[in-house]
């Protein structure tokens, strides 16, 4: 399935998440992922009910950037997360 | 209720419990901790350069190069006591087990080599209180502190209560829901106990989460929030899933925000 702003990603209950010293590392099945410091921010907004576009939007807010700047950055990201599994959307 | 412990190493010794020589005695059970009860037994650990022998004394097994802890156990004013005599040279061995080396940062590891025998050690020796030999125990817990104990613990539980998530998840879509309100229920408390363990609240022991989270009471799950899911006050026998997924949230919100190490 196509990542749109539209799409609103879930994260996959039995993902193993840890925070190590402030950095978030994500672990599906034998694959570890360690995520950098927007990467941690963007899966920090996935709750289920917040599109893309809304988590784009909150993560330009942080950084003090425009939503247009970030979305293609946040749709990669999500893509990723999705193509092993991590979030369903 | 005070205790008087320092007389603790002469009833010992009338008991004929005590070495000769002895660097440190101390109590750790839940009456040190406030929350004893008429039942409750004294807890103390003797620690010493020889090993305890007896005619009395029972072992407990532990995976040290001295493989056995000896314990006696004696009824004292109506009241139960369990001594447990440990060497210097075992709890040096313990702390070596939970050093920063052995840990490794690794955040997934299952850490189920470590026995109970010697994570209650180190758990007791952070809120023991001395009834002989404080230097000794003041030392003990700075060095337990400053190991990487606390976050191999969290890092247990977190990956007993990741593997109770897994069960609920798959009961779930099985509609095994008696199953899975199981399931939730072990990784709520395994999750519970990483976060106590977060903010320095030590206990093995489930019969105590509920104290312990009156100490802590932690933001991220404050103790009347914990206890309406623990007494299942928002479960809705008709509808099993919302409250398994609810509860599973809350795990999962407790490994992302319960930072290790």
């Amino acid at each position: 399935m196509t990542l749109t702003a539209e799409s609103v990603p879930t994260v996959r209950m039995d993902i193993r998440v840890r925070n190590f010293r402030g950095t978030l590392v994500l672990a599906v099945q034998r694959q570890v992922f360690e995520l950098d410091e927007s990467a941690a921010f963007i899966w920090r907004q996935i709750d289920g009910t917040r599109s893309s576009w809304q988590i784009a939007e909150r993560l330009a807010q942080e950084y003090s950037i425009t939503t247009e700047d970030v979305m293609d950055d946040v749709l990669e990201v999500l893509d990723e997360w999705a193509s092993f599994g991590a979030i369903t959307v | 209720m005070t205790v008087d412990r320092s007389r603790f190493p002469d009833v010992l010794r009338e008991l004929a419990l005590l070495p000769d020589e002895y660097d440190c005695i101390f109590e750790a059970g839940s009456i040190v901790r406030g929350w004893g009860n008429p039942s409750s037994d004294v807890d103390l650990y003797v620690i010493t350069d020889r090993q305890w022998t007896s005619d009395t004394a029972v072992s407990h097994s532990v995976p040290l190069s001295t493989p056995k802890v000896p314990c006696e156990e004696r009824i004292v004013d109506d009241t139960a006591w369990d001594i447990r005599y440990w060497t210097n040279a075992q709890v040096d061995e313990v702390l070596q087990r939970v050093s920063w080396d052995a840990f490794g940062g690794d955040v997934l590891g299952d850490f189920d080599d470590l026995s109970l025998k010697e994570i209650q050690l180190l758990e007791r020796l952070t809120w023991a209180a001395s009834a002989a030999g404080d230097t000794w125990l003041q030392h003990r817990r700075l060095l337990v502190e400053q190991s990487a104990f606390r976050p191999l613990l969290i890092a247990r539980a977190l990956n007993h209560s990741d593997a109770r998530v897994e069960d609920a998840v798959g009961q779930l879509k099985a509609a095994d829901f008696a199953s899975a309100v199981l399931s939730a229920r072990a990784a709520l408390h395994f999750s519970a106990d990483a976060l106590l363990l977060s903010q320095g609240v030590y206990g093995q022991n489930e019969k105590w989460l509920a104290r312990r989270f009156q100490v802590a009471d932690p933001e991220l799950l404050p103790y009347e929030d914990y206890w309406a899911i623990e007494t299942m006050r928002t479960y809705n026998p008709g509808n099993p899933e919302a409250w398994i997924c609810d509860v599973l949230a809350i795990c999962r919100k407790i490994s992302l925000e319960v930072s290790i190490g």
